[in-house]
């Protein structure tokens, strides 16, 4: 329990949530705004007011973090070097953004305009959430030293936000809700194949070193890894193929599924930190 | 070339009695989960690979504790010693994580993370650093990295140790037989 | 300590950060067990670190059983707040240990008044009582004892916690003043060097420390000096950096075997065997110094076939006869001009006459290469090699240092077959050879008693230490109602500790005085608070060091603790033992020098050199003996009945020795030495269990913890039908398949001391403790 850094954890995947849900939403107002019918738009702009306390809480636990919370501002204090400190700023970035665009969804509902308050929170967001892979980029750790860190990250934004819009379209069985839901089915599909494939790229590092074994070892053996595959994998496979076979979808499907991928993007992440921390003190 | 402090380790005589661990301790006074020099034991199933290797920080020219560092906590001083101005700490961890070595050391009781200052307080009354002074088979040395490494010869690393490519620690080890190339 | 009577205040020895909360690490590393100690809640603090540049300094010594090196005390506003060694008034080095003893001062588990205790012994509740109550009390104890008993019902223990001059021997002083007591025999550590090497060298702890690195060949045996000589280790290495080869043998790759060439397991027990089989090699393939022989050895002495003793020229204690070869007759051995036969076999004189030389052949001679190695599985190539090697590369020296290998069922000859061996090749006497022990100021010079004692009145039975348990539980010598125990903690040393733990029990007052809760205070009636080391004036003037030593007071002791001097004077005044108690310390100081050449004054300003350097014992092979030659026919041996020459005879506890035993606890235990403690001294010291854990492990082979089901890091339990040992599996190939190794000195507030499960069998030649012939089985704990 001790090398989870569940904080991290929280403020890394609530973090990436909230800018997967707001570029998902900034796509859909962007390419297929005739989504938003009168009757999915009570839908949407739940969603779009979500954005705010899921960075917020995010936020919160990247706090919690410290060992001496009240004196987090002072992480903004070493910008030109560390990564640490970037991330920090990008991330209250993101913050003023989602809350200028969670109170646009809120207040102005049918007014276009947050839309390009959206594109920014997305192209801040997604800096952001590469930075937040730099963080890793540790050259003294060779689990985290790679693009692979930088792709999980992604993908866990991709498929949180993708996951999340399907069930704010959960409901909705027109013309246009249709065809954008299967297009969330692929994407969803392409997330998780991705995601298989990052995590295969991991497997294979095994014997790169014997740190990096460890961590390829203490990922695959885990318990928690089952967890992340079952829920955080298999079951948007499920998902995915439902929307893509186009069939009924319930509600109650989606978001037990939505919450089965929060549960194994969470424990990915768990095993993300916990297996290079659990070797401390290295070498 | 700037000035540069360093260690010299022979790992080949260290016994592994740990008294320069406790020296340390004693002199900074760290906290029960905190130990700025450790020494460490490799131990497999093969008996003759058992050795033991002291360190504290090696206060390297690289140091990836001061670049990682959200808040500046750290510095070079004009000697070298990669110096950790304490009361800056917030505690976020990013030093521990990426010190090839594990030199820094988080307290949890105190939220904040210190290390070896190489016996700053002492280096400036012209003593030697604690652990070096207290080892009791003379296996450590302290002093200018050029002048031990004119003295003494050894490595950066060995099979198994981090990369000094990372950080080019300032430490001379003459590993122990198992060890040796 | 119960919650009820035993404040614990927090530490006040404040540091930077957060160190203060080293008090709660102490109860954190304690397995509880419903005894010991209790974590008190000291705030973290946080301030600037302690100025150690204004401070005031003293010098004391680490006085237990060790290298009792010199310390240097950095004492800030009357608290000590740093240990250094003194270097280089002391050019070796204080350990962790010696460091440490910082935090034994400022411990907050101190005992600070006496207490007495008002549950069952080992429950730990107290009350705290006055020192007038405690005394009065004492009195009262050992009249009551003396009324219904006698004298003979008094029983004391010292140990070895504290070498000072003004400590054990008072005590033995103070119960010579009450009339004298029962007391207890041998020594647990190294009771058999002390039978064997007297007789045979002249005198014991002569250490050939100072030369180590003048050594060609260095053959460790059954010790590990890298842990229990860590300060002179250096020169082990110098002398390996010019070309000396070092081989270990020891069941377990020690810290020792890990720096040496070569390491020889060997089964417990058996090192007399491989002694003879290398001597055999020597001596067939006249490798010996047959000049050191004939010169500076009993070898050539006669000795009478009919009655089996060395003859001696009429009248004289020293004149032992040897055959001369020149005059073809029998003359005593220091006659000028003669050159004594190493032999008689062969000769007229073989029908009526043997000499020690043949005596000692014909033992060697059975211990073919191949023999040594189906007893001790030491390879035959190996025993012939280690001959060859350890006879050819000269000076090569042995070291014994009162090693395990000794505490064995017939240790005694294990310690004489490595004397045999340093004398047949001629290496006593000569820098970098000889035979190292322990050693210190007492073997050069006289130090004397502080309290002159005067004679016991009447006859007392006596109780060997290993028995200690057994005994007491069947009244022998006769019923014990009053134990002091002091300087020792029987608890955590003394073999098959079930039975110490009921005999402690049994006695109906027993005093324990310590500074903290040992594991022995516990089954204490009253316990007595004492100082330790820089809270009261003392000499250290032993055998361990070659410095004499003066250890100062620089800080008071905590509460009401006192020195044990201090505790005896005032036993003494009650008692009304008049003038000889009623002295200062340094007065007694003045005392113990007399004679020694070596002033209060001189050794205010430091430690003293007392012993010659480089010191080489038995130089140019003149030994201490009667003969001033090395006798290696011991008639002690023979008058109680076993063979005056080395030989060897297999151990009971011991996989060949009763096999039904071996057959129901196939595994042999070895107790080994640790870098945490000395004995059980320090175990609860917060930097120690930090830097070195504070769970007892038991080493074992993963062959043998494979056949068990035992991982590295399962819990485990070593037992037999002594008792049980509760402990973590280190499992490793770091020892011999079939041995196991357990450590020495874990508290019972810490899991309980291995020594629940050693033998407690008596080594009948000298009297000594064989923990290391000890058979048990181990499981996973359920
Ligand atoms: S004090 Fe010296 S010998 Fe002991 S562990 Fe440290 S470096 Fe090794
Ligand atoms: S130099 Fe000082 S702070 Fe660093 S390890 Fe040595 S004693 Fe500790
Ligand atoms: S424990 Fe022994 S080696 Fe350590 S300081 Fe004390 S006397 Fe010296």
């Amino acid at each position: 329990m001790s090398t989870w850094e569940l904080p991290l954890v929280i403020f890394t995947v609530f973090g990436q949530w909230a800018i997967g849900l707001a570029i998902m939403l900034t796509l859909v107002e962007y390419f297929s705004p005739a989504t938003i019918t009168e009757a999915n738009l009570k839908q949407f702009r739940m969603g779009g007011m979500a954005v705010l306390p899921l960075v917020a809480v995010g936020l919160l636990f990247s706090i919690f973090h410290l060992g001496r919370p009240f004196a987090a501002y002072r992480a903004l204090f070493n910008l030109g070097q560390s990564m640490l400190s970037l991330e920090i700023a990008f991330f209250l970035v993101v913050g003023v953004l989602a809350l200028i665009y969670s109170y646009m969804w809120w207040k102005t509902p049918d007014k276009s305009s947050r839309k390009i308050v959206g594109a920014a929170l997305s192209i801040v967001g997604l800096a952001a959430i590469v930075i937040s892979s730099k963080v890793y980029a540790l050259p003294a750790r060779l689990a985290w030293d790679s693009l692979q860190t930088t792709a999980a990250f992604i993908l866990t934004a991709v498929l949180l936000g993708a996951v999340s819009v399907a069930l704010l379209l959960g409901k909705s069985e027109d013309e246009t809700s249709l065809k954008a839901k299967k297009v969330f089915g692929w994407v969803i599909l392409g997330a998780v194949i991705a995601t298989v494939v990052v995590l295969a790229l991991f497997a294979q590092t095994y014997g790169a070193s014997a740190e990096q074994s460890a961590a390829v070892a203490a990922t695959f053996a885990s318990a928690i890894f089952v967890v992340r595959l079952v829920l955080g994998i298999l079951i948007p496979v499920a998902l995915a193929g439902l929307f893509v076979a186009n069939g009924k979808s319930s509600s109650t499907i989606i978001s037990v599924a939505l919450f089965s991928v929060v549960i194994g993007e969470l424990s990915g992440r768990i095993l993300f930190y916990s297996s290079v921390m659990s070797q401390y003190p290295w070498f | 070339m700037a000035k540069q402090v360093g260690f010299y380790m022979n790992m080949a005589n260290c016994y592994g009695c740990q008294t320069c661990q406790v020296a340390c301790k004693s002199e900074q006074q760290t906290a029960p989960a905190v130990s700025f020099r450790r020494v460490r034991q490799f131990n497999n199933d093969y008996p003759v690979m058992h050795a033991t290797l002291s360190m504290g920080c090696n206060h390297c020219e690289k140091p990836q504790c001061l670049v990682n560092c959200p808040v500046g906590a750290y510095t070079k001083l004009d000697n070298g010693i990669v110096y950790q101005d304490h009361s800056k700490c917030i505690g976020c961890r990013m030093c521990v994580m990426a010190c090839p070595y594990g030199v820094p050391q988080y307290d949890p009781e105190e939220g904040k993370t210190s290390k070896c200052s190489y016996c700053k307080e002492r280096i400036d009354q012209g003593l030697q650093p604690r652990c070096v002074e207290a080892c009791p088979g003379g296996n450590l040395a302290a002093g200018d990295l050029e002048e031990l490494k004119a003295k003494y010869s050894g490595v950066q690393e060995f099979p198994g140790m981090p990369a000094a490519a990372i950080t080019n620690p300032s430490i001379i080890i003459n590993p122990a037989k198992a060890f040796k190339k | 300590m119960s919650n009820e009577s035993k404040d614990l205040k927090p530490a006040t020895n404040m540091t930077r950060r957060t160190f203060i909360k080293g008090t709660g690490a102490v109860a954190a590393t304690v397995a509880l067990g419903g005894v010991g100690m209790v974590a008190s809640g000291a705030d973290v603090a946080e301030g600037a670190p302690v100025d150690f540049k204004n401070a005031k300094t003293f010098t004391s010594s680490c006085t237990m059983e060790c290298l009792h090196h010199n310390l240097k005390g950095y004492v800030v506003d009357g608290k000590l707040v740093k240990i250094e060694a003194n270097y280089p008034n002391d050019p070796t080095k204080a350990c962790l240990r010696g460091l440490s003893r910082v935090q034994w001062v400022n411990h907050p588990d101190r005992i600070k008044m006496p207490l007495l205790r008002t549950g069952e012994k080992g429950e730990g509740k107290w009350k705290e009582i006055s020192w007038d109550e405690a005394l009065d009390l004492i009195v009262t104890k050992i009249k009551e004892t003396q009324r219904e008993l006698g004298n003979q019902g008094l029983c004391y223990k010292t140990g070895s916690g504290n070498f000072g001059q003004l400590v054990n021997g008072v005590a033995a002083a103070f119960f010579n003043y009450l009339g004298g007591c029962t007391t207890l025999v041998g020594s647990l550590c190294c009771q058999v060097v002390t039978t064997t090497m007297p007789p045979m060298l002249g005198s014991r702890y002569e250490d050939t420390r100072d030369t180590i690195q003048d050594s060609k060949y260095i053959l460790v045996w059954g010790t590990n000096p890298a842990v229990t000589m860590q300060s002179y280790f250096y020169k082990y290495m110098d002398a390996m950096s010019k070309g000396a080869r070092m081989v270990t043998i020891d069941p377990r790759f020690s810290e020792t075997a890990a720096k040496s060439d070569e390491w020889v397991p060997i089964l417990p027990g058996t090192d007399a065997a491989l002694g003879l089989g290398m001597l055999k090699i020597i001596i067939e393939e006249e490798l010996y110094d047959k000049d050191f022989l004939l010169k500076h050895t009993g070898v050539p002495f006669l000795v009478d076939k009919a009655t089996g003793d060395q003859i001696k020229a009429e009248g004289s204690e020293t004149g032992y006869l040897v055959y001369d070869e020149i005059s073809k007759g029998i003359v005593p051995h220091d006659q000028e001009g003669i050159v004594p036969a190493l032999s008689v076999a062969g000769t007229d004189l073989a029908a009526k006459y043997t000499t020690v030389f043949d005596l000692i052949y014909n033992e060697a001679k059975k211990w073919t290469p191949e023999k040594v190695q189906e007893e001790t599985h030491v390879p035959a190539e190996t025993v012939i090699r280690l001959a060859r090697e350890y006879a050819t590369s000269k000076p090569a020296m042995i070291i014994q240092n009162m090693g395990g290998f000794q505490r064995t069922e017939y240790g005694s000859y294990a310690v004489g077959a490595q004397f045999y061996l340093a004398a047949f090749t001629g290496n006593f006497g000569k820098a970098g050879g000889g035979v190292c022990d322990a050693g210190g100021v007492g073997t050069n010079i006289k130090v004397n008693d502080a309290i002159p004692s005067p004679k016991p009145q009447g006859q007392f039975g006596t109780i060997p230490s290993p028995k200690f348990g057994e005994y007491i539980l069947a009244d022998k010598p006769n019923k014990i109602g009053f134990m002091w125990i002091m300087t020792t903690s029987m608890m955590t040393q003394y073999p098959n500790t079930n039975k110490v733990k009921a005999a402690l029990k049994k006695i109906p007052f027993v005093v324990v005085v310590d500074s903290l809760m040992t594991s022995t205070a516990l089954y204490a009636d009253l316990v007595l608070p004492c100082t330790t080391v820089f809270e009261y004036t003392d000499l250290l003037a032993h055998n361990r060091h070659h410095y004499v030593q003066l250890m100062e007071k620089a800080v008071d002791p905590p509460g009401q603790a006192k020195s044990d001097l201090e505790i005896f004077q005032m036993l003494a005044k009650r008692l009304g033992f008049g003038e000889a108690f009623d002295k200062t310390p340094e007065e007694l100081i003045e005392v113990c020098l007399k004679g020694t050449g070596i002033t209060l004054e001189q050794l205010k300003k430091g430690p003293v050199l007392a012993t010659p350097d480089p010191y080489i014992p038995y130089k140019d092979g003149i030994f201490k003996t009667p003969t001033k030659k090395a006798e290696l026919f011991v008639p002690m041996w023979k008058s109680k009945g076993f063979n005056p020459v080395v030989t060897y005879i297999r151990p009971n506890e011991f996989i060949y020795g009763d096999r039904q035993l071996a057959a129901k606890y196939p595994l042999m235990a070895v107790q080994r030495k640790i870098n945490r403690t000395i004995h059980s001294t320090f175990g609860t010291l917060p930097w120690i269990c930090e830097a070195t854990g504070s769970t007892p492990h038991v080493l074992i082979h993963p062959e043998d913890a494979a056949a068990r089901g035992i991982k590295d890091g399962d819990r485990v339990v070593v037992y037999n039908d002594r008792g049980e040992h509760r402990c973590v599996a280190d499992v490793k190939a770091h020892i011999k398949k079939g041995i196991v190794a357990l450590e020495n000195g874990w508290w019972e507030q810490q899991g309980g001391s291995s020594s629940y499960v050693t033998s407690d069998f008596v080594e009948p030649l000298g009297g000594g403790h064989s923990c290391n012939n000890t058979l048990v089985e181990i499981r996973k704990e359920a």
